[in-house]
């Protein structure tokens, strides 16, 4: 019975660390569905367009963001753009931003912003995510609950290893797949 | 002699009438609560900031900072229906700036002389919490004592009442910035001594506010 018990807890605190990894993850896909195979762009020598996307958010809307963005400077974010009075106080891979109306969280996530990007080389380009600069939270991204500011809400990654997207390359493994056809179609 | 003496009463009577109704500005109080003193209101020019029962005390602790108000006249007696319009908020170096009419009492005074200010104001700037004082005006005069420590802070930075690309401009100059170069706390809204994505959040959400 002690065992059982024992074993009862393990899964419980297991699952329970599993479910927090999931949760507030922010991830950076080039199309939709937004899940692994989208996680790489092959390169086309054109503009295209990066998606900022936050998955299983744990607030029912977000009023603010941030993220610093590493990647090479052969890659060019052209632009920087978002929804509901997007502004940002950083700069296109440094984002520290707000919006005017909090941006609400449609079937379990929300595209935070879109980045539109040049490359024009063929090797293999690895995009990461982690802290912003100045960070609210050292060391990980952060989001802001809509319904008070305060609130500051630590990111997971939505895949291991801080990177999030690549180009020309393997993408990488999302920690969960998720479809957010609506989220896309509401930023768009 | 007679006469003398009840036109003696007579004319302190009607004095006393006079002045009846009244504020006596070294009689009437202006407080807060203990442990408000020098918290922080966010407010806007639109008044879409925090009420005075939403300060922010550093480190960012929210604490009611409501200003309660006692008018008394002469007499010694409590004033009642004085007009909440002639009641206003101002600050003793005049850092707060606000709308005609945006820092006006909660009420009228009531049967005891009292009234508030809890409401949200309508106004920019930001004051000085080391030696700014908010000053409660009865039709343009202070009530004595110097003051009660609350304090303003608002994403109008420049105080002239828009929130606009020169607040903005303001305010990523103090993204992260070290207060050592911003003593007066300019930016960090929530008064937590950081100026951080919370902040960010209301800056971006008073872009474009003005005066109703």
């Amino acid at each position: 019975m002690k065992k059982l018990l024992a074993l009862t807890l393990l899964v419980m605190v297991a699952g329970g660390a599993l479910a927090d990894s999931e949760d507030n993850m922010m991830g950076m896909f080039f199309a939709e569905p937004f899940v692994s195979e989208n996680t790489n762009f092959e390169n086309n020598f054109a503009p295209f367009f990066g998606y900022i996307v936050l998955l299983g958010p744990t607030v029912e809307s977000v009023g603010g963001y941030e993220v610093g963005i590493t990647m090479p400077a052969t890659v060019f974010v052209l632009a920087a753009s978002g929804p509901n009075g997007w502004t940002n106080f950083g700069n296109n891979t440094n984002h520290l931003c707000g919006y005017q109306t909090p941006l609400p969280v449609v079937d379990g996530g929300t595209t935070l912003a879109s980045l539109n990007m040049l490359y024009t080389g063929t090797d293999i380009i690895y995009i990461g995510y982690g802290e912003a600069d100045p960070p609210s939270i050292p060391g990980v991204p952060v989001i802001a609950d809509g319904s008070n500011p305060d609130i500051l809400i630590p990111c997971n990654l939505t895949s291991d290893g801080g990177f999030v997207a690549t180009i020309n390359g393997p993408g990488v493994v999302a920690t969960e797949n998720h479809s957010l056809t609506s989220v896309k179609a509401l930023f768009n | 002699m007679l006469r003398r003496f009840l036109l003696g009463i007579l004319v302190v009577g009607m004095a006393s009438l006079a002045w009846a109704g009244v504020p006596d500005l070294n009689l009437s109080t202006a407080e807060i609560q203990a442990g408000a003193a020098g918290a922080s209101v966010f407010s806007v020019p639109n008044a879409a900031g925090n009420g005075f029962d939403e300060a922010f005390l550093f480190p960012g602790t929210v604490v009611d900072a409501t200003i309660s108000v006692q008018l008394i006249d002469t007499n010694t007696d409590p004033i009642f229906l004085y007009p909440f319009e002639d009641l206003w908020l101002e600050t003793s170096l005049g850092n707060l700036s606000f709308c005609s009419g945006g820092t006006v009492a909660d009420a009228s005074t009531d049967e005891n002389g009292d009234t508030t200010f809890s409401n949200p104001i309508a106004g920019g700037g930001y004051t000085d919490p080391s030696t700014e004082m908010t000053l409660v005006m009865v039709a343009g005069a202070p009530i004595a004592g110097g003051g009660v420590d609350v304090q303003f802070n608002s994403p109008d930075i420049n105080g002239d009442l828009v929130v606009n690309l020169s607040d903005i401009v303001a305010f990523t100059q103090l993204l992260g910035g070290n207060f050592g170069d911003n003593p007066l706390f300019a930016g960090d809204f929530n008064n937590d001594g950081v100026i951080n994505l919370s902040d960010v959040v209301r800056m971006t959400g008073g872009i474009g506010a003005s005066c109703p």
